[in-house]
């Protein structure tokens, strides 16, 4: 199954100002996993974006990556 | 328009005429789009070979194109997917009125595979996240449009084939019910799919109106739709 908090990072990391701020933990079973996202203040408006739009791309590859694996994953991020 | 530079050259093989056209160029052979024109020597068992020079054309690559590549990769191979990725440029639109000047052509990724289905999603939803995620990556470019085409199994290009016949048969009916007829909401590139077909159908004319994720094309009668009037 995926690192479902690596592939978060990855693409939080690729997008925001201060990388080496970002830090990302999952926790959960087989089926649910929650993942938390938290990075430099200035930061999180990015890593939502107008509307949710960042945001809301990088849940959907996330989903599609657990939709393989029959599990679903939520993506928070820490304001 | 686009004026994506070519150069065309030949040379006993293609690899050869890549080289004496990046030369030319002054490009790296690995970030360029080879169009192979002639692919000369081809052996025939048991005939003799055609002495033929090969001739390509080729194109260098947006400057991004190699970060563009690794990211979408590593980004694959996170999700836990295997395909494999190819960059190259999109085709250059016809100019159009009213349409960007100028603009490079968009560096367009191709991810081919089994199954790849979770990665193209509901009419495409989870091919568009895709690709918002490597435009992110890659940071703002110089215009507003997106640096990057993402597209799977070529879903995208079936699916602009799709509309543009849809597209031809809609126009007709305009035609002959004088009536304007808008459409279902459409994802930026189906609608340019619908403008550029019937950019120079006879008799109607293309409108989009609406905002993201809700913005319609209506086909209007050619003279506005005053047929009533």
């Amino acid at each position: 199954m995926p690192d479902y908090a690596e592939l978060v990072a990855y693409m939080v990391r690729a997008l925001v100002t201060a990388p080496d701020q970002v830090e990302v933990r999952a926790d959960g079973g087989d089926r649910r996993v929650r993942v938390e996202v938290r990075v430099a203040p200035d930061d999180v408006g990015l890593v939502i974006g107008r509307q949710g739009r960042h945001i809301e791309a990088i849940r959907m590859v996330v989903r599609s990556a657990a939709l393989r694996q029959h599990q679903q994953v939520q993506v928070e991020v820490a304001e | 328009m686009t004026d994506t530079p070519a150069v065309e050259a030949s040379g006993a093989t293609v690899e050869a005429a890549v080289a004496a056209a990046c030369a030319e160029g002054g490009w790296d052979p690995a970030r360029v789009q080879v169009e192979v024109l002639s692919p000369g020597l081809v052996a025939v068992p048991g005939e003799h070979l055609a002495a033929r020079a090969a001739r390509v054309r080729v194109r260098p690559l947006p400057e991004a194109a190699p970060r563009a590549l690794d990211f979408l990769r590593g980004l694959l191979d996170r999700m836990g997917i295997e395909a494999d990725v190819s960059a190259s440029l999109v085709a250059p639109a016809p100019a159009r009125p009213g349409g960007p000047d100028g603009e490079p052509a968009p560096l367009l990724l191709e991810v081919e595979g089994a199954d790849l289905g979770v990665l193209i999603g509901w009419r495409g939803e989870s091919l568009r996240a895709l690709q918002t995620v490597v435009n992110l990556a890659l940071g703002p470019g110089g215009t507003g449009g997106p640096r990057v085409i993402v597209d799977v199994a070529r879903y995208r290009r079936r699916r602009e084939e799709q509309v543009e016949a849809m597209a031809l048969r809609w126009a007709a009916r305009v035609r002959r019910t004088g009536e304007p007829m808008t459409l279902d909401p459409m994802p930026p590139y189906e609608r340019r799919a619908v403008h550029l077909a019937l950019a120079d159908a006879p008799g109607v004319r293309t409108e989009s109106a609406g905002a993201d994720p809700e913005r319609r094309v209506t086909i209007l009668p050619a003279g506005g739709g005053e047929a009533w009037s």
